[in-house]
């Protein structure tokens, strides 16, 4: 054990002394360092560009409720209203959006962030929240070259330089001529073994540090989003653990230097441009059927809600599910009939609108889960969406957003329904103490749950380093 | 000349036989099959859904309900982008670009329902295209089958030998680039070849025009072939080192086919950033107060026009004019919008096309860059066919919206019913939207800077072979 614990420690040493001497992994390093800060700068750039748009898009909604107030106040005044006038009370401003934020995280991994709207309609009379709209002016070129974030480097970068790092593990002892001196010693495995561990410790260590300096440029509180920075690093960890099975997987093949870099390099190429690329073409589906359908009947082509007799109309209503109770509409007067007509149509066209939009969420949904679904053979891809999943910059997020969106935009229709039933009259002001809408934040990805995110990476590491065993057994 | 030949015929019995090269194209091939198999289902399904769509739009169109000239232009028109065959050997921007236009009067809208803004942040990573493979796979197999071309002679001593019968090492490079470039050439041919085929075969009328294009698109990339396999010969015979040059080569690649895209992407963002969605609408809409409005009467515009209007008809109601005055108005209204709509357009691209210099000056530089947006040229799906698409679908909305404000200042039409309104004649011979991609010669012409610094490669690389080769050293 003393001997083992000895040989362990001669090798870390050794392994310090060669990398500090090392020029081409120093500056490998250096390179990663300063291309994850330009990533990471680029993705606070892109943050705070969005964040812009949304302060924007507020204040000029902000300043039409403004103008519309004083048109109404002038309004009043011609009308001879005194100052007493109820209507004069006015209500605090409800913005009229709701906005899919990005997070701070955001800066490190965009995703989809510049692909997905991220204004909507709130609590619109007329529009629906999956009418269409684009929210941003977006070179095509651009979006196709892709962000260079930090998630980019991690993913692109951090698998060269442990290429460059490891290939040689067991080859580069053979080309000095000391792995004969090493067998004869003591046990060359368990040498490499100390070697690698010591490279991939390395690497991980230095990650951390590149991971904490991004952190702090992207302006992620120091001590906040602990459990955010923990994952986004164990993804890293991870990421890294998964590209030293694969040298010690090359390493146990007994090539030479260059074959096993070329290896790798292959490798390198079949797991971030071929595979994803593949798997892309096996789940896309076309959905420009379902999302015409959302235009066809934004347009007024489909069927209205208030062709329909009062009686299908009331019939349909009824078997509505309805998020809270309403009064009875028993009121058999000709205006109360008139406004349970109207509040019938409003809500059975907006589900169906809704319905049309959320068809559309469905296919996406189906093609998200099938992409996850194939990550055991696309850890690329797994360690992407793990990283999009703290930044919460993935489709699914946005799904989310959409979903509870709709819920409140349907809590606060059914409150102004209510108010309408019980005041016998349209005219009524909402403010947003009626129904509260919380921005949306997506789910903190705790370490366990991106445990799970990139768990088939980790089995793809154990899977290899079990092949190589074996290799070595057999060799 | 009988020398050379031989030195071809030898050089093409070595690569025939290497093992490695033989599992590389046969990998190659598989994956060009693959490409142009699921090319052509996936091409299929679009062209289907894309025909029920156009069909869809022009039915509903033609069947709408009689209706004001006016309503009828509010109502509008939705056109699709088609899907072209050529778009599946190399996708381009097309994901990242709306597909359907919604073409209505006083407005125009944006093209909506990119692919992208559908999908996970899989669609980061590529689709699979044969450019794809093209761009990024072969050039890979260049590398990796010419880095030894003249050092595997010169380790073995037989470049001694060749050179003693008599041959120049001018001679010898330039066999050794006819024969691996003939190899690539044949099975870029054969890729394209297969599409071809399987495009004349599916759309004979469509894939004659198609023809220039293809072959465009093969002389791209049998140029760039050329380039590479040019290039990495000449350094094999100018390099001392293998394993140096190899993974002097795969940097460069990674460098100009991941790195610089990406780069020349942000930096062009960058330098030149775009106008916010809000600030570009907000200042046509503020604009608009200067002009004329077709909504408003009372606008002080609106009454000089009509005051110019009753004036040179000498006549004091609007009534007495021989046409109706809305649809004048509406189209004053429109050529003003028109105007505004182009003023700020031409802003928006005169940025773009700033932010897309930044790529094409680095293709000077990086060839990839070049043949990147030269292959996305030569399959219509660059950024400037995009533009062309929206251009084209614009005049097709100005040109209905026009005919529409013609048949509403019209006191009579054939086309109007007894109540003034529009019937299904009128829509049965408005012509539909059917868009063509432009000639080759404007798709070229977006991109002759590209063209001429692949060119000027070229030829720097083979005067460079010409001038220098003989100094190179033996041993």
């Amino acid at each position: 054990m003393k001997g083992q614990a000895n040989m362990r420690s001669t090798v870390w040493i050794y392994q310090w002394k060669q990398l500090v001497r090392n020029q081409v992994i120093l500056l490998s390093f250096g390179v990663l360092m300063l291309a994850a800060l330009y990533g990471t700068y680029y993705g606070r750039d892109f943050t705070g560009r969005q964040r812009a748009m949304v302060a924007e898009s507020d204040s000029l909604d902000r300043d039409r409720y403004e103008k519309s107030n004083e048109r109404f106040l002038q309004y009043l005044d011609k009308e001879g209203a005194p100052a007493d006038d109820p209507r004069r009370q006015l209500t605090e401003y409800s913005p009229s959006k709701a906005y899919f934020q990005p997070t701070d995280f955001a800066a490190l991994a965009i995703g989809q962030k510049d692909n997905l709207p991220f204004t909507h309609p709130r609590h619109s009379y007329q529009e629906s929240i999956y009418s269409v709209g684009s929210t941003d002016i977006q070179n095509p070129g651009k979006l196709l070259a892709g962000n260079f974030d930090l998630s980019f480097i991690i993913l692109y970068l951090l698998p060269l330089l442990v290429i460059v790092y490891g290939y040689g593990l067991r080859s580069e002892e053979e080309e000095q001529g000391t792995y004969t001196l090493v067998r004869a010693q003591s046990d060359a495995g368990r040498v490499l073994l100390q070697k690698l561990l010591f490279r991939c410790a390395a690497v991980c260590g230095f990650m951390a540090v590149l991971n904490l300096a991004a952190f702090s440029v992207a302006g992620i509180p120091v001590m906040a989003q602990w459990a955010q920075k923990g994952s986004w690093l164990l993804i890293t960890v991870a990421y890294t653990v998964f590209w030293f099975s694969l040298v010690w997987l090359v390493a146990s093949l007994r090539t030479s230097g260059s074959i096993a870099a070329l290896l790798l390099g292959g490798l390198w190429v079949l797991l971030l441009l071929l595979v994803p690329a593949l798997v892309y073409r096996r789940v896309a589906h076309p959905q420009q059927q379902e999302q015409a359908r959302i235009l066809f009947n934004q347009r007024g082509d489909f069927p209205k809600a208030y062709d329909l007799t009062p009686e299908r109309l009331a019939d349909s209503f009824a078997r509505l599910v309805h998020p809270i109770a309403l009064p009875a509409m028993a009121d058999t007067g000709e205006r109360m009939q008139r406004i349970y007509r109207a509040i019938h149509g409003s809500e059975i066209q907006r589900r169906f609108d809704d319905g049309l939009g959320r068809r559309v969420l469905d296919v996406q949904s189906a093609e998200y889960r099938s992409t996850v679904r194939l990550n055991w053979l696309n850890p690329a891809y797994a360690v992407q969406n793990a990283f999009s999943q703290v930044a919460g910059t993935e489709i699914n997020h946005y799904h989310d957003y959409l979903a509870k969106l709709e819920k409140y935009d349907r809590q606060y229709r059914y409150v102004r329904y209510r108010r309408t039933l019980e005041e016998g009259t349209f005219a009524i002001r909402m403010d947003d103490s009626a129904v509260q809408y919380i921005d949306y934040s997506p789910p903190v990805v705790w370490p366990w749950g991106a445990l799970a995110l990139i768990l088939p990476v980790l089995v793809l590491a154990a899977m290899f380093l079990f092949l190589a065993g074996m290799i070595r057994t057999v060799l | 000349m009988d020398s050379f030949l031989t030195l071809v015929r030898q050089e093409l019995r070595t690569l025939w036989r290497g093992r490695t090269f033989q599992l590389l194209v046969l990998v190659t091939s598989l994956l060009t099959a693959y490409a142009v198999g699921t090319a052509t289902v996936h091409s299929q399904r679009l062209a289907h859904d894309h025909a029920h769509l156009v069909d869809t739009a022009r039915h509903l169109l033609e069947h709408q309900e009689p209706t004001s000239a006016h309503m009828a232009g509010h109502y509008g028109h939705i056109v699709f982008k088609p899907a072209t065959f050529l778009r599946e050997m190399d996708p381009g921007v097309e994901a990242f670009v709306g597909t359907t236009v919604k073409l209505e009067a006083h407005r125009q809208q944006e093209a909506v329902f990119a692919e992208a803004a559908g999908r996970s942040s899989l669609v980061r990573f590529g689709q699979f295209s044969y450019a794809l493979l093209l761009q990024l796979v072969i050039p890979l197999l260049i590398l990796f089958t010419g880095y030894r071309a003249i050092q595997a002679d010169r380790a073995s001593g037989t470049l001694k030998l060749l050179l003693c019968q008599g041959t120049t090492m001018r001679r010898l490079i330039l066999a050794r680039i006819t024969a691996q470039a003939l190899v690539f050439w044949a099975l870029l041919s054969a890729g394209v070849l297969a599409y071809a085929v399987t495009h004349y075969l599916r759309q004979p009328a469509e894939a004659e025009t198609d023809g220039i294009r293809l072959l465009l698109f093969w002389s791209v990339y049998a140029l760039y072939y050329l380039l590479l396999v040019s290039l990495t010969i000449y350094l094999s015979a100018r390099t001392a080192s293998a394993s140096g040059l190899l993974a002097g080569l795969l940097s460069v690649w990674f460098v100009c086919t991941v790195i610089v895209p990406k780069s020349a992407a942000s930096i062009g963002d960058h330098l030149h950033p775009l106008p916010t969605h809000q600030s570009f609408w907000a200042g046509i809409q503020e604009r608009k107060q200067e002009g004329i409005n077709g909504h408003e009467r009372n606008n002080p515009h609106t009454k000089r026009f009509v005051d110019s209007l009753l004036a040179a008809h000498h006549v004091a109601d609007p009534k007495d004019l021989p046409f109706r005055l809305s649809g004048v108005l509406m189209e004053a209204d429109e050529a003003f919008n028109n105007r505004l709509y182009d003023e700020a357009m031409g802003g928006v691209d005169a940025t773009i096309g700033r932010q897309d210099r930044v790529g094409t000056g680095l293709s000077v530089i990086d060839p990839f860059l070049a043949v990147r947006n030269l292959s996305m040229a030569a399959a219509g799906t660059d950024m400037h066919h995009h533009f062309h698409f929206m251009r084209e679908a614009e005049d097709y909305r100005r040109m209905l919206v026009g005919r529409l404000n013609e048949q509403d200042a019209l006191l009579e039409s054939e086309y109007k019913d007894e109540n003034g309104k529009l019937t299904s004649s009128f829509w049965q011979q408005v012509t539909d939207y059917r868009y063509h991609l432009p000639g080759v010669g404007w798709s070229i012409g977006h991109r002759c800077i590209e063209l001429a610094a692949l060119l000027l490669w070229v030829t720097v690389i083979f005067l460079t072979i010409y001038f220098t080769s003989g100094r190179i050293k033996v041993s």
